[in-house]
């Protein structure tokens, strides 16, 4: 690991840098005591507001907070332009790949990735062979990991296009900082996150089925309020005024989707699901599944219904999947990448293991199927032991695995109990895919910005909330007149 | 070259009204190479509760958790499919037609309101020639790896790799396809030795290492475990469900299971484990699946009523006259036991 990691604010040197003139001026002149009293009322509100996020894996109270951070991350327009297109590249990309998975199969045909990974990938859905979704986007919602290393090196560390959450808390956190520092905010021309919510609807009603009778009727499917995202499936679907169901709340007749309503059925056009592939639909995916809509699929596949995201995506967020999107940028858009992917060792590659069980000490190891921090081993901060232990898992299933190098992620002035003090961030923005009829040119939306992550432990790289990460506030500069 | 006319009728009887049915349902033969669907027709039929205005039906719903419902009971009205002696019965809307992405068509069925029946009748006529044990998939088939993905079903546990072990089965990379097929019928041959055949023995959740240790099963165990097998040596192999038309020996005919496998350089292969025996044109294809869960006849949940139903199956397939003098040619009989 290099000596110092590139600091969001000072650069690779001492002198802070223009965009962070009047932050670093702010935080000169607060005391710590002051920093401390407004985190304090930051929490009370996020407390008050309901805002938690549930972790069942280590006992104790599992609706934790998620701790914030009061020092906002910032962006530049330039900055910003940049990860603008090479998101909107990327997820489009993404969406081609899917479209072909599901379809013609080109990518694989051309020799591009090998069939396997696609074919017999778990989150690979047959149901969804052969159909083509409506308004050619599979990818609805995505959230995409960028991390920094360097002045102008941003790195898509993964990406996820299941069921992404995090962004109310990206929402919440501008609230508060809105709130709690309005003249520091009042002196920064930060672009507006707000209109999220709308954005997401409108790209919802996008997507309509074919045989959607009039204005697109969206209601957001929840697993219900023991999930640890409930908080945001009914802020998100407050914010929209749309209808939060569970399964139950859904019933299939004559091949639509309706929901029961203290009036009666009412139809339902396109269903924003922050449930899971297999627990659908009992007829098609898991049978004991309760929180699904019987029927749902058949009525998808009739053109009744769309489904956000479409069923199937984790075929393209496979960690394996994942070294091959600078080619399917090249290959569907005939584009070269203008965000680069973290280089990556795969363990199913005979020549790759042996370099990865030569240098665990010096890599990050991934569970191709895991998430959330989950199944990883960050060779320099293991023990020893921990490694030979993790080094017998890979030699044993070598296809679950890929490895990184330990990068330097970009560090960001932090409020910690030692004062302010550099902790290492990445950037999760939220990319939006409507319906545009063509899989490679999806109408792509990004609210400026997205979620920051932060490791608050010092030198810790997992910023990931259900291993202690916190978020800051993420503020995109106008571009200056 | 044969005709086949094909009745199948699946009822259920509830001793006590449900309150929704949900089911998919895939008793439509697949449009393959080597078979021709002439003409067919699935239809429903329910069975309203009798008495639906005096009480609610009891909800203890086996896959839904508890919930009342907020609208209205609706009853189908279309009453122009009264048959036969089932009077009450009333034909439902049209059922939505779909792919479920193997080609396999399928009908969703939805009732809402209680009822105390229904009934599903598929009929029609299919033409199917003797040469389709060997064929190509068509687009948009799934590619030929697809089908080496286990199943919770079909996965190679320590019963089927002994199994594999004990076999001669080794050595596939360095065979011909003509001694990949030779070793898929020696494989056949073996899953039917060592699996008697015994209705009861297993249930539809058994996998095919239990029903191996076991000793015993039905097609639906005998498939599996070819499957399971199969696969474990890097050969694509899937389940078939379809309709096997017994011929002189058998009076009463069947709903079926077999196994299709992949040769690199010749094609898909069909398989008969529990028969023992290639499939001929007595048979009829109607759903492919990486197991049986994705290509049973009717998979459905319900709300309310009864901890169990009255299931009743009929399955009545003759040839169509025309067409006798070829099948006997052929050689359309199928010896040995008609597993159901």
């Amino acid at each position: 690991m290099p000596s110092r990691p590139y600091d969001e604010m000072r650069g690779d040197g001492q002198h802070v840098r223009h965009l962070y003139g009047r932050v670093a001026a702010w935080l000169d002149a607060t005391p710590s005591s002051l920093l401390a009293r407004r985190r304090a009322e930051a929490e009370f509100i996020f407390r008050r507001t309901g805002i938690t996020f549930a972790v069942y894996s280590d006992g104790g109270d599992p609706d934790r907070l998620i701790p914030f951070d009061i020092i906002p991350r910032l962006i530049d327009a330039d900055e910003w332009d940049l990860l603008h297109r090479g998101l909107t590249q990327r997820v489009r990309a993404l969406n081609a790949f899917l479209a072909d998975a599901y379809g013609p199969r080109e990518f694989i045909r051309a020799g591009h990735i090998p069939e396997a990974l696609v074919t017999r990938n778990p989150a690979f859905v047959p149901f969804m062979n052969g159909f083509p979704v409506p308004g050619g986007s599979h990818v609805h919602v995505s959230g995409i990991d960028i991390v920094r290393t360097g002045p102008s090196q941003f790195h898509v560390l993964e990406d996820n296009c299941r069921t992404p959450s995090g962004v109310a808390y990206m929402l919440e956190d501008r609230e508060v900082m809105m709130r709690l520092f309005p003249e520091l905010f009042r002196t920064h021309r930060v672009r507006p996150i707000s209109h999220y919510p709308e954005e997401l609807l409108r790209t919802l009603q996008s997507v309509a089925p074919p045989n959607c009778p009039g204005d697109p009727v969206v209601v957001l499917l929840t697993p219900g309020q023991y999930n640890s995202a409930y908080y945001e499936h009914s802020f998100l679907a407050d914010e929209m005024g749309i209808e939060l169901v569970e399964g139950a709340d859904l019933v299939v007749r004559d091949g639509v989707v309706h929901m029961r309503t203290t009036r009666g059925l009412r139809r339902v056009d396109v269903i924003y699901r922050r449930l899971d592939d297999a627990y659908l639909d009992p007829l098609a995916f898991r049978p004991d599944s309760v929180l699904g809509v019987p029927g749902l699929m058949a009525a998808y596949r009739a053109g009744n219904v769309t489904i956000a995201n479409a069923p199937g995506t984790g075929v393209a967020d496979d960690k394996a999947v994942y070294c091959h999107v600078p080619d399917m940028i090249r290959f569907f858009l005939g584009e070269l990448p203008i965000l680069q992917n973290v280089p990556t060792w795969q363990c199913a590659r005979p020549d790759d293991l042996a370099y990865v069980l030569d240098n665990l000490a010096d890599l990050v190891v991934k569970d191709v199927q895991g998430s959330g921090g989950y199944g990883m081993l960050v060779g320099p901060h293991a023990t020893a032991a921990t490694r030979e232990d993790f080094a017998g898992r890979i030699r044993a299933t070598p296809d679950r695995y890929i490895a990184q190098p330990t990068l330097a992620l970009s560090t960001c002035p932090t409020f910690v109990d030692d004062g302010v003090a550099p902790r290492h961030v990445d950037l999760r923005p939220y990319v939006l895919g409507g319906g545009s009829g063509d899989p490679g040119s999806i109408d792509v939306r990004i609210v400026p910005g997205g979620l920051t992550r932060v490791a608050l432990p010092e030198g810790s790289l997992v910023v990931n909330s259900s291993q202690g990460g916190g978020t800051k506030d993420t503020w995109v500069m106008e571009r200056e007149a | 070259m044969m005709r086949l006319r094909i009745r199948h009728v699946t009822t259920y009887d509830y001793a006590s009204p449900v309150a929704a049915t949900t089911q998919l349902v895939r008793m439509t033969p697949r449009v393959d190479p080597g078979q021709r669907v002439l003409e067919w027709n699935v239809r429903l039929e329910v069975l309203p509760s009798p008495s639906r205005s005096l009480h609610q039906p009891p909800v203890s719903d086996e896959i839904w958790p508890s919930r009342a419902m907020s609208d209205p009971p609706t009853i189908p009205r279309n009453h122009r499919g009264m048959d036969e002696a089932h009077l009450g019965y009333a034909s439902a809307p049209d059922l939505t037609a779909n792919d479920d992405g193997y080609g396999n068509r399928t009908h969703l069925v939805a009732i809402v309101g209680p009822h105390v029946g229904t009934r599903l009748v598929a009929t029609g006529v299919v033409e199917t020639s003797a040469l389709h044990h060997v064929f190509q998939d068509r687009p948009p088939s799934l590619p030929t790896s697809f089908w080496l993905r286990p199943t919770p079903h079909t996965r190679a546990g320590p019963e089927v790799a002994q199994f594999v072990r004990e076999g001669v089965f080794g050595s596939w990379a360095t065979a011909g396809p003509e001694s990949h097929e030779k070793r898929l019928v020696e494989l056949m041959h073996r899953v039917r030795e060592r699996v008697d055949f015994r209705v009861g023995a297993t249930d539809v959740l058994t996998t095919a290492d239990e029903s191996l240790r076991k000793g015993a099963g039905v097609c639906q165990d005998h498939a599996h475990i070819m499957i399971a097998v199969a696969r474990s040596l890097g050969i694509p192999a899937r389940y078939i469900s379809g309709y096997l038309w017994p011929g002189h020996q058998g009076l009463t005919q069947a709903s079926h299971a077999w196994v299709d496998a992949y040769v690199p350089g010749l094609g898909w292969l069909s398989f008969d484990p529990a028969n023992a025996c290639r499939p001929t044109s007595s048979y009829v294809r109607v759903a492919v699946g990486l197991d049986y869960f994705d290509a049973p006849p009717v998979r459905g949940v319900r709300r309310g009523g009864p901890r169990k139903e009255e299931l009743g199956v009929s399955v009545v397939i003759s040839p169509e006259p025309r067409a006798w003098g070829a099948a006997a040619v052929e050689g359309g009989v199928v010896a040995g036991p008609v597993p159901h």
